[in-house]
Order: C-alpha cells, then sequence, then structure tokens
C-alpha cells in the first residue's frame, strides 16, 4: 500500500475555505481513524489563512500527505503579511476574549505543529500518528 | 442556523439547529442569539445536542455573547456533543461555563 496526496487551493473566503476543509475531510477519513481531530485542526490552519493572511484578495493552499506507517502530514500555506505573534499552546481559561484559540487547539490536537511566519507568509505544519 | 427557544422554569433554553458552528456560520449565529438576549430574561441554557462540530470561531463566538450577557445573567451550555466537549475541554472552557450533561444518543 503506497502514500496518498492531496493539494487543495482556497481562496481568501469563508466560503472557499469551508469548501477546501470539506474536500481535505473526505480526503482524510479513507486514510485516518484521526479524521476528527485533523479536521478540528485543519479548520484551524485554514482558518488562519482567511482571518490573518491577506487583507483583500489572496490564495492559501494545503497540502495532506500520507504514509501507512507515518501517519498524516499537512501543512497550510499562504504568501500574506504572516501572524503578527504566535500565541502559546497554554493560557488561563477566561471570558475575556473571544479570539486566540486556533493555535492552542491545534497544540493540543496534532503530535507536532510547527509554525514559520515572516513577511512572505506563513506555513503551518501539523502531523498525526498512523 | 436556527434557533429554538423553549423555557425551563426561569431559564431561556436554546437549542441551535446546527450542525456546525464555525467560521462560517458564526456573524449569523452570533446575531440571532444578540436578539435572544435581548428579547429574554434570566439565564440562558444553550443546548449543543444538535452541534456536532466546533472550532475557535465558535468557541469564540459563546465566549463574546457570554460577556455581552454579563455576570447577572448566566450563560449555560448542556448535551454537548463529543467534539463540542472536546474543544471545551483542550481549551479549558469547561472549567469557566456550567456543562449539564452530553448527548448520549450522539456518542459514537
Amino acid at each position: 500500500m503506497t502514500g496518498a496526496h492531496l493539494t487543495r487551493h482556497f481562496e481568501n473566503s469563508a466560503q472557499d475555505a469551508a469548501c477546501a476543509l470539506y474536500d481535505c475531510v473526505r480526503f482524510v477519513a479513507q486514510h485516518s481513524h484521526r479524521a476528527d481531530d485533523i479536521e478540528l485542526a485543519l479548520a484551524e490552519a485554514i482558518n488562519n489563512v482567511v482571518d490573518h493572511a491577506y487583507i483583500g484578495t489572496g490564495r492559501g493552499t494545503v497540502e495532506i500527505k500520507t504514509a501507512p506507517d507515518d501517519g498524516v502530514h499537512c501543512t497550510v500555506h499562504d504568501v500574506g503579511r504572516g501572524m503578527a505573534r504566535q500565541p502559546g499552546s497554554t493560557r488561563a481559561p477566561s471570558t475575556d476574549m473571544d479570539r486566540g484559540y486556533g493555535i492552542p487547539l491545534m497544540h493540543a490536537l496534532a503530535d507536532d505543529l510547527n509554525i514559520t511566519s515572516g513577511r512572505d507568509g506563513t506555513l503551518l505544519s501539523l502531523t498525526f500518528p498512523p | 442556523m436556527q434557533l429554538t427557544l423553549s423555557q425551563d422554569d426561569t431559564t431561556t433554553i436554546v437549542t441551535p439547529s446546527g450542525p456546525r458552528l464555525d467560521a462560517l456560520h458564526t456573524l449569523g449565529f452570533k446575531e440571532s442569539m444578540r436578539r435572544v438576549i435581548s428579547e429574554t430574561q434570566g439565564p440562558l441554557r444553550l443546548d449543543m445536542r444538535f452541534v456536532d462540530f466546533l472550532d475557535s470561531s465558535g468557541l469564540g463566538a459563546i465566549v463574546s455573547i457570554s460577556r455581552i450577557m454579563g455576570q447577572d445573567r448566566p450563560l449555560e451550555l448542556a448535551h454537548l456533543t463529543p467534539i463540542v466537549a472536546k474543544v471545551f475541554r483542550l481549551t479549558k472552557m469547561d472549567q469557566i461555563f456550567t456543562i449539564h450533561g452530553t448527548a448520549p444518543e450522539l456518542i459514537r
């Protein structure tokens, strides 16, 4: 059994982001028993592009690679303005803020999360075990 | 997303039709909830039995609604489905909100 690969581009809109997530979930469901976790983590990564990367038009790309003994590797990439800051994986629960839960959620869901962000855009890499 | 309202003693129970409270549906949900808040009195209980997906946008909307209601009007939650309960647990917001029961018929 060989690995599988999906590349899905999406425009900077909530509608297209939702469609991209749907396509990713259909793909992941065939290759991982952790499809629910991956769906939630990818939703956060894709939302991150729509919420922060661009003022106006732009595009993001999701890539998913699976291998039978190597789990699921996902990247979400944009060429936008970068992230202003990268919140930590933990913070005290509070109702003071209604944003900023996305990256802590990705940290909690993925076995490994790497974020590279700068003036040329942002790359989020997430790894899930087999 | 439609909201169904019912009453349990002094608590207004709000049941979103679901199935997703995500970035695409958060704005409409918040607008509908603002109307409910202005048209009712006393505590609100959000019955989440039909919501099977919640992301950080949806969680943020619930937090925002809680803040709009203020300390004098509690916002409670009920019947969280498994993925929704997981989001509350991972973000530790299950320590902030009063959560009643689960939705046993929906646990897989």
